[in-house]
């Protein structure tokens, strides 16, 4: 789609913004629009519609003008802000920092000097037929376009998604490497401190199965107690990322998100790599006499 | 200092097990480190490469673009790119037409990416087989001829698409609208290497005027115009020259696209700093713990070593050295460890759609070795200083007194 810009004539140069329009002829930004600006009476400016950003990037309430063009060159042509809404947000679109503006397709055709040309249709079936059935005979016919259900749309648009969350795991899996090491090793010096009181406990008669119970009990706990304060950094960072990139993105979108199944999963994954430190830390205890434990 | 190494040394090879595995802990989190610093500007490092590497200093996009990054054309191309050619240092200017098309072989029509240029010999795309596009006829190549073409080994793979082939390039997909639109005759001559061509995109170039004819549209506009320049310190004046000359367009300097896509890539920078951070921030943990804990198990050595003469200076830097020594001795291993991953990563954000072939996520440069490197020397640095601080206050005769009564 071509890149067009938008510009309010009374407003600061600065304000005079640079803005990619979001037009009909654009990428789906049919979808969840509110309802359309209303049909123009003869002899007046026709009208757009803004998302709310969109005004606030640009300034303008309900009522004001704003000059479109299809190159930064013009020529420009003045258009009514008839309604500013607040738009369905999707993730693909995000990162990009536009002005959208809707306004009826003979306008951006005018704007455009083009006709009769539109980048996608959007097709709603009426039950009982079905979506993809509509799909296949739209597909065989012999004209020029490819024709998706919702769900092939959805699934092609997160497949970015996807990898970024598989790139997220492999970097969970580094993570869970470093804790590990990082766990054995103060595992390793907190056997070393155990190893007299082992020994003693071992003289008085204390059976090898519940020294080595202690001694995992131990470290299970020490696990168990990293993960909540992990937890709870968790937490805090996930509200420092909301925070940042809601603001950022000017966006209710949720980025961040401590689920109840990530939760589990990282305190249990900790209690088992703790009880898993524990018992290789029992073992490297209990293989020396309980005398040489003690320094005899 | 030969005694403070010594001792540092000695210190950690007492005990193995543990100083072996503080190592390795710091490996993997200096292996995200390093990898972290590899992806952040990673994408914009790798495509610097690139970019560099075509010998193109200047490239003129429709204002507020990239390069084919939608279908916004700049009208008067043509003249654009004459005008810029008569500008002192200006070797070379090639005006270059990109949209989407269709091609059909036989009975197959597949969707491809084509390119216009006035003729071979451009630089748009490195040869790899066949010969190069001749210069572009005004008007096209004559009706009964078939154009001379030039496709990528994607087409040549997938689609079977050889040397002396003949294609047909239309706007539509099917040919019940070839009435509508202007189907072209083409004949491969040659298969080459497109820049930034997707994974499984097809790729034609074709002489420009054959290209405009497929589209229907009038001579002159143009997607991109790539512009060679002999004397690099001529490219800022020339860019500015441009800039005011047409308002309509951005010129964009190798730097000032680097700076605009960069700009467009701000997940993986924020998140290889967030990261960064976070390893960083467990490899001081792991050194504050681990020798903060073993410094329990040598105190009366320490109370030793000051009876003996050492000052509290010296037995702190003992202490910050026997950090720096564990962050040195990982470097290695996490420089080793960090290029193993950050090759496994790289496949996976390269699997995302719309990644060209020739960029990379992750890009090693000296740069970020030498980051690394520092970072985590001063982490070990860092990480010693609490336990060296109770190492230094330690007093000789309470310490000594506390150890023979244990």
């Amino acid at each position: 789609m071509g890149s067009r810009t938008a510009r309010q004539p009374w407003a600061r140069p600065a304000a005079v913004c640079v803005a990619f329009v979001a037009l009909l002829l654009g990428t789906g930004t049919l979808r969840g629009h509110a309802a359309g600006p209303a049909s123009p009476a003869p002899g007046t400016d026709p009208p757009v519609a803004l998302t709310d950003r969109s005004a606030k990037i640009l300034g303008v309430v309900p009522g004001d003008r704003v000059e479109l063009s299809a190159t930064a060159a013009g020529p420009w042509r003045t258009f009514r802000v008839a309604a500013v809404y607040q738009p369905a947000v999707y993730p693909t679109e995000i990162s990009r920092t536009r002005v959208d503006v809707r306004l009826h397709l003979a306008d951006l055709e005018a704007l455009e000097g083009g006709g009769d040309a539109v980048d996608s249709v959007v097709v709603r079936v009426r039950p009982p037929a079905r979506p993809a059935d509509v799909v296949t005979r739209l597909n065989a016919l012999a004209l020029g376009f490819r024709a998706y259900t919702s769900a092939d749309l959805a699934e092609r648009g997160s497949t970015t998604f996807e990898v970024i969350a598989r790139f997220h795991r492999a970097i969970s899996v580094v993570t869970i490497l470093a804790s590990s090491v990082f766990l054995l090793a103060i595992m390793t010096l907190r056997g070393e401190e155990m190893r007299r009181q082992v020994g003693v406990m071992r003289l008085m008669g204390i059976s090898r199965r519940t020294v080595a119970a202690v001694v995992v009990l131990v470290a299970a706990a020490i696990a168990l107690a990293g993960s909540l304060v992990g937890v709870g950094l968790g937490y805090g960072l996930s509200a420092l990322i909301n925070a940042y990139y809601r603001r950022l993105f000017d966006t209710p979108l949720v980025f961040s998100a401590v689920t109840t199944p990530v939760l589990l999963a990282a305190v249990g994954l900790s209690v088992v790599l703790g009880v898993a430190a524990g018992a290789l830390t029992a073992w490297r205890l209990l293989r020396r006499r309980p005398l040489e434990q003690v320094g005899r | 200092m030969a005694a403070l190494w010594f001792l540092a040394v000695r210190g950690l090879r007492r005990h193995p097990v543990r100083t072996a595995l503080v190592v390795l802990g710091l490996c993997v989190t200096g292996a995200l480190l390093l990898d972290m610093t590899m992806l952040s500007g990673g994408l914009v490092t790798s495509l610097g490469q690139v970019l560099s590497r075509l010998g193109f200093a200047v490239r003129v996009v429709p204002k507020g673009t990239l390069p084919f990054s939608g279908d916004a054309e700049i009208p008067d191309g043509d003249r654009l790119a004459a005008a810029i050619a008569t500008r002192p240092g200006v070797t070379a200017v090639v005006p270059v037409v990109a949209t989407n098309v269709y091609v059909r072989r036989g009975p197959e029509t597949f969707a491809s990416f084509a390119l216009g240029v006035p003729g071979g010999g451009t630089g748009a795309y490195a040869l790899l087989a066949g010969r190069d596009l001749p210069p572009s006829a005004a008007g096209g190549t004559p009706d009964d001829e078939a154009a001379p073409a030039v496709v990528n080994p994607v087409m040549a793979r997938l689609d079977g698409a050889r040397i002396g082939d003949t294609l047909v390039v239309s706007a539509a997909a099917r040919p019940a609208l070839a009435s509508v639109t202007s189907p072209v005759r083409v004949r491969v001559v040659g298969i080459a290497d497109f820049y930034f061509d997707l994974a499984t995109q097809r790729s034609i170039a074709l002489p420009t005027a054959d290209l405009w004819r497929v589209e229907g549209s009038a001579p002159g506009p143009a997607s991109l115009i790539l512009v060679r320049v002999a004397a690099p310190a001529r490219i800022d004046a020339l860019v500015a020259w441009i800039d005011a000359r047409d308002p309509r367009v951005d010129a964009l300097s190798i730097r000032r696209f680097l700076d605009r896509a960069g700009a467009r890539l701000t997940y993986f920078n924020q998140f290889a700093l967030i990261l960064s951070s976070l390893s960083l921030m467990v490899s001081f943990l792991l050194i504050t713990a681990i020798v903060t804990l073993s410094l329990g198990e040598r105190v009366g050595e320490i109370a030793m070593l000051r009876a003996l003469g050492m000052t509290r200076s010296r037995i702190g830097a003992l202490v910050l050295l026997e950090g720096l020594l564990l962050a040195a001795a990982s470097l290695p291993g996490a420089i080793g460890l960090g290029l193993a991953m950050s090759g496994n990563l790289d496949a996976i954000l390269r699997s995302a759609p719309g990644v060209p072939e020739n960029l990379h996520f992750f890009a090693l440069t000296p740069g970020a070795v030498e980051r690394t490197a520092v970072l985590l020397l001063a982490t070990g640095a860092l990480g010693g200083v609490y336990p060296a601080a109770l190492a230094a206050r330690l007093g000789i005769a309470a310490t000594l007194h506390a150890e023979v009564l244990s």
